[in-house]
């Protein structure tokens, strides 16, 4: 795809047309600006926005935000919303990470008052989380007690002690998904997230210590100077077999519908059919799980904090925040589904969070009026990834970015070498320049940048 | 014979093979390299059998290699060998063999059918798989 071929809409707004690829159902639009609409088009994720315009019962056009890169069937960063009774569900554009999403816990602690403590304290963290592949947790569930997680989610993690009821409130969707159906969830996903509820697993994901550098706008209790907390994991291994076990089923399902797409990865079946159904249930029972697992691990955590800082340390949970789901929403006066990967909700008023690298920023924000009118409730999800992970293995040497964050002033706590080199700064784009795009947009408002002080990773 | 090459957020595996057979043999041992076994003991001591059919031979070849992929992380098993019972290109029935392992060193989590295609030409047989890592 060429520049030429995308309609520029205002100064952070392209549109491909329906004319692009005859088999197009709606237009793509790509909210970005001109410099990172070049690094956009060194990959394929345009490409994979159009063939996601072709599914069945699309509306309005398909989005693909400013950390859009390359996937597989769905481009990572994209939004795609159907009608709820002629459309589609394609657990590809749910992906495999399914409510793989971000956790911002608000302490009453100021960097300057523990800047000496800080490596003891990301020490004890990364004791009490589990990371790392295959690592599993302390609590293992078997039978109907983990059917139970599966239907309950958050709710069900707090009735098992890890947490506060108030903490709830501060969750998209509660932390439970009501479709949730655990005997839709095969047996071999059981199996694979059976020991992982409290681990946050490997590649991307992780736990930081950021302090508040900079407040845009006084909101959600947040000042400089403050430390939080940022929890990034998702549904570990169960919702990776969900994924595969539906994509699966769908890929096969599809011929039955009169389905033709120009990727399998896209398989999707109606709604309203058998296939659909069913994995709306699995993908809620995931979601539900991956909710269940930040909230053990916000618990491990607070125990760490209080432990290193006093019984009387808080970590209120700020906000909870879903970017790989598909979620019942309204717009336009009727139901829909939208799918959101690697995109967050981004509803006005709702705090919003974007986690970028491990050497640069994070933001906290809030949704805006234009995600309502313009990506159905959706916002960025993160910087988004420019360099391959094995790419970032041969090209950064691992004891240099050591050094280099610790000049930074950031402690690394990393299982492996190999893991802290695969998420280097430089493998991501500038967070700054995506959540810019978003604010100027009016998608999201900017509310605070934080400044990672230590990272615990896999 | 296979390569390992990247892919933006994933990791691209190219295999080759004179037969579809061996493409996937090769394919299960280009899976288990991704996945970087540790502390694998040094005899064959898992097996895990596997009936699958499929509408063609792509879709058979990734179902396959998820079936191997599931079982390797609900079992710890680095699977290392193939012992076909039957096989057509489009269905098959085989025993996965390999070896117990403590763990792996990258998450798999999942083989792709993106831009999957089992082509036949003067090299042999050949595919491109995408893995979500």
């Amino acid at each position: 795809m060429r520049k030429q071929d995308l309609n520029k809409l205002h100064p952070w707004l392209w549109e491909i047309p329906k004319s692009y690829r005859a088999d197009m159902r709606v237009p793509a639009r790509v909210y970005t600006d001109e410099r990172m609409l070049d690094s956009i088009l060194g990959d394929r994720s345009l490409e994979q926005l159009v063939n996601v315009a072709t599914l069945p019962g699309l509306q309005r056009y398909v989005i693909a935000m400013p950390d859009v890169h390359e996937g597989y069937g769905f481009p990572i960063g994209g939004v795609a919303a159907v009608d709820a009774k002629t459309g589609v569900i394609s657990p590809g554009g749910i992906g495999y990470d399914i409510n793989c999403g971000v956790r911002l816990l608000r302490s009453d602690a100021r960097l300057d008052d523990i800047r000496g403590s800080m490596r003891k304290l990301a020490h004890s963290i990364a004791r009490a989380i589990p990371s790392g592949v295959g690592r599993g947790g302390s609590l293992t569930l078997r039978g109907d007690d983990f059917d139970r997680v599966l239907a309950g989610g958050a709710a069900r993690a707090v009735e098992l002690g890890y947490g506060e009821p108030a903490d709830l409130q501060s969750i998209e969707s509660g932390g439970r998904l009501d479709a949730a159906d655990p005997s839709a969830v095969s047996n071999d996903a059981k199996q694979r997230g059976a020991d992982q509820l409290g681990t946050i697993g490997s590649g991307n994901h992780f736990v930081e210590i950021d302090v508040v550098e900079r407040v845009f706008e006084e909101r959600f209790g947040v000042e400089e100077g403050q430390l939080v907390v940022q929890i990034h994991t998702g549904s570990r291994g169960l919702g990776h077999q969900v994924a595969t076990d539906y994509i699966k089923a769908m890929a096969r399902a599809m011929p039955k519908y009169g389905i033709e797409l120009p990727d399998r990865e896209l398989a999707c079946a109606p709604l309203e059919s058998a296939e659909g159904r069913r994995y709306l249930q699995a993908m809620s029972a995931a979601a539900n799980f991956a909710w269940a697992n930040r909230q053990i691990i916000t618990a491990g955590i607070r125990r760490a904090w209080r432990h290193e800082l006093g019984a009387a340390a808080r970590l209120d949970l700020l906000y909870d925040v879903a970017h790989n789901v598909a979620k019942s929403e309204e717009y336009d006066g009727r139901k829909m589904i939208v799918h959101r990967k690697g995109a967050t909700r981004a509803f006005p008023g709702q705090p919003v969070l974007i986690p970028g690298s491990m050497g640069t920023a994070s933001y906290l924000l809030a949704g805006a009026e234009a995600s309502m009118r313009e990506t159905f409730g959706s916002s960025c999800h993160g910087a988004g990834r420019v360099m391959s992970r094995m790419r970032a293995k041969k090209e950064i040497d691992g004891h240099e970015l050591r050094a280099r964050l610790e000049r930074m002033g950031i402690i690394a706590e990393a299982a492996s070498t190999k893991g802290l080199v695969e998420e280097a700064p430089e493998a991501y784009k500038d967070v700054d320049a995506v959540v810019d795009v978003v604010a100027r947009a009016g998608i999201a408002t900017k509310v605070a940048r934080l400044k990672p002080v230590a990272v615990v990773k896999g | 014979m296979w390569n390992i090459d990247h892919h933006t957020a994933d990791v691209r595996l190219t295999i080759t093979a004179g037969t579809l057979s061996e493409l996937f043999a090769d394919a299960v041992r280009a899976l288990t390299a991704v996945m970087e076994p540790e502390g694998s003991t040094s005899r064959n001591d898992a097996a895990f059998a596997v009936r699958l059919d499929a509408a063609d031979s792509t879709a058979l070849l990734v179902d396959f290699l998820n079936e191997a992929l599931t079982a390797s992380h609900i079992h710890r098993v680095a699977f290392t060998g193939v012992d076909f019972q039957s096989f057509v290109p489009t269905k098959l029935a085989a025993t996965l063999i390999g070896q117990k392992v403590r763990g792996f060193g990258e998450d798999v989590k999942s083989v792709t059918y993106h831009g999957a295609r089992v082509t036949f030409g003067e090299g042999g047989w050949a595919v491109t798989l995408v893995l979500d890592i």
